[in-house]
């Protein structure tokens, strides 16, 4: 006798969800488009020397000197897929701002107007500064293990401080790199 | 079974996107740099106006060193307190102050003599202040200030037309050790008092 009443039990169970996919069942057409460039941004690393920079005042052009600053890209790409082709790759500014003082301390009552964008990144001596959204190609290039860093060379250079009034200026840049595939 | 399938699938298309902006949201492929700089200048006033040597109206400045024994010397920034024939804001550059006369309320003349005074010393390395190192500030090597983390001590005021502005690091050179091989800026404010 106890088992019958097992058996009811147990097939009561199985009948619950075959009758729930008969009223619930849906067809999803499900697409996405990936990015294989932001999937491979973990075998790369950027690094900017220095990336703290203290800079010296030209009297003469009334503005801060010029300062070199060296990028490294640093990819591993090549361990990561053998069938992956990596040919180029692109680099550009993401961000870039600067404000200025009446004081050394540079808080927020000292600041001045009009020092939003004092300084231009220039890359490779190129004559044109690197703009924000505008990315510069670099073709022909491969990593792999006999030239997994690459470098290239940055120029910062300043726009004339012509107010007498301001003592201090700070800013920060950020650059982007991302394959060209 | 078809209904299991389709919940799977959907599944994994949510997990592709959200690795994708997780990707581009990550700071592997970017690099930042800060930069920040100090510009020395003069604020001037109606009577008296502060130049370089020999009356320049230049913008004072020189050029770090680091000696033998690790400390870091500033070199002598000649100042020079002088006459000001024109305006505060358009000063003209007349003789040294104290070989001019002045009126002095009764009908006569007096001298003039200026003072000079240490306001506040700030130094510069990696792109950011440093707090940790002590300095000297002089008058050609006769010691006007002692500049700690707390701030600037004053020990002697210079009177003369002329100062001979100097700093050196009084700090173990290990404090300075930290910062070889970096850019750094080191920043004087005097103030001349025609007295």
């Amino acid at each position: 006798m106890r088992v019958i009443v097992c058996s009811a039990a147990l097939l009561a169970a199985l009948m619950v969800p075959s009758a729930a996919a008969d009223y619930k069942s849906h067809t999803f057409q499900v697409s996405t488009n990936i990015d294989r460039s932001n999937m491979l941004a973990d075998t790369v690393s950027l690094k900017l020397d220095p990336s703290s920079i203290t800079l010296a005042y030209d009297a003469v052009i009334s503005t801060f000197a010029d300062k070199p600053v060296k990028l490294m890209i640093e990819s591993d790409v090549y361990t990561f897929d053998s069938q992956l082709e990596v040919t180029g790759y692109q680099l550009f500014l993401i961000n870039n701002v600067s404000s200025c003082y009446s004081s050394l301390r540079p808080e927020t009552g000292n600041k001045l107007d009009g020092y939003d964008s004092i300084a231009n990144v220039h890359i490779d001596n190129k004559v044109e500064p690197m703009k924000i959204g505008e990315a510069i190609s670099y073709s022909d290039t491969k990593f792999d293990s006999a030239s997994s860093v690459l470098t290239h060379d940055l120029m910062l250079k300043f726009k004339a401080v012509g107010d007498e009034d301001v003592r201090s200026c700070n800013g920060s840049f950020v650059v982007g790199f991302r394959y060209d595939l | 079974m078809i209904m299991k399938l389709n919940k799977l699938f959907i599944a994994c298309a949510i997990t592709l996107v959200a690795q994708g902006v997780n990707a581009a949201a990550g700071d592997s492929a970017t690099a930042t740099a800060n930069w920040q700089g100090v510009i020395p200048g003069v604020i001037q006033s109606g009577s008296f106006v502060i130049t370089g040597e020999n009356g320049a109206l230049v913008t004072p400045s020189g050029q770090l060193m680091r000696a033998q024994d690790g400390t870091i010397v500033a070199p002598n920034i000649q100042l020079e307190a002088r006459d000001n024939t024109g305006t505060a804001a358009a000063p003209v550059v007349g003789e040294l102050v104290s070989t001019k006369e002045r009126d002095d309320g009764a009908g006569g003349t007096e001298a003039r003599s200026i003072e000079w005074t240490v306001a506040d010393v700030a130094f510069y390395a990696n792109g950011t202040p440093v707090t940790g190192i002590e300095w000297s500030v002089q008058n050609d090597g006769t010691q006007l200030a002692t500049v700690t983390s707390t701030g600037v001590t004053q020990v002697a005021a210079h009177k003369g037309d002329i100062l001979l502005l100097n700093a050196v690091s009084t700090s173990d050179t290990s404090a300075i050790d930290a910062y070889t091989g970096q850019d750094a800026a080191l920043s004087v404010t005097v103030v001349a008092s025609e007295l």
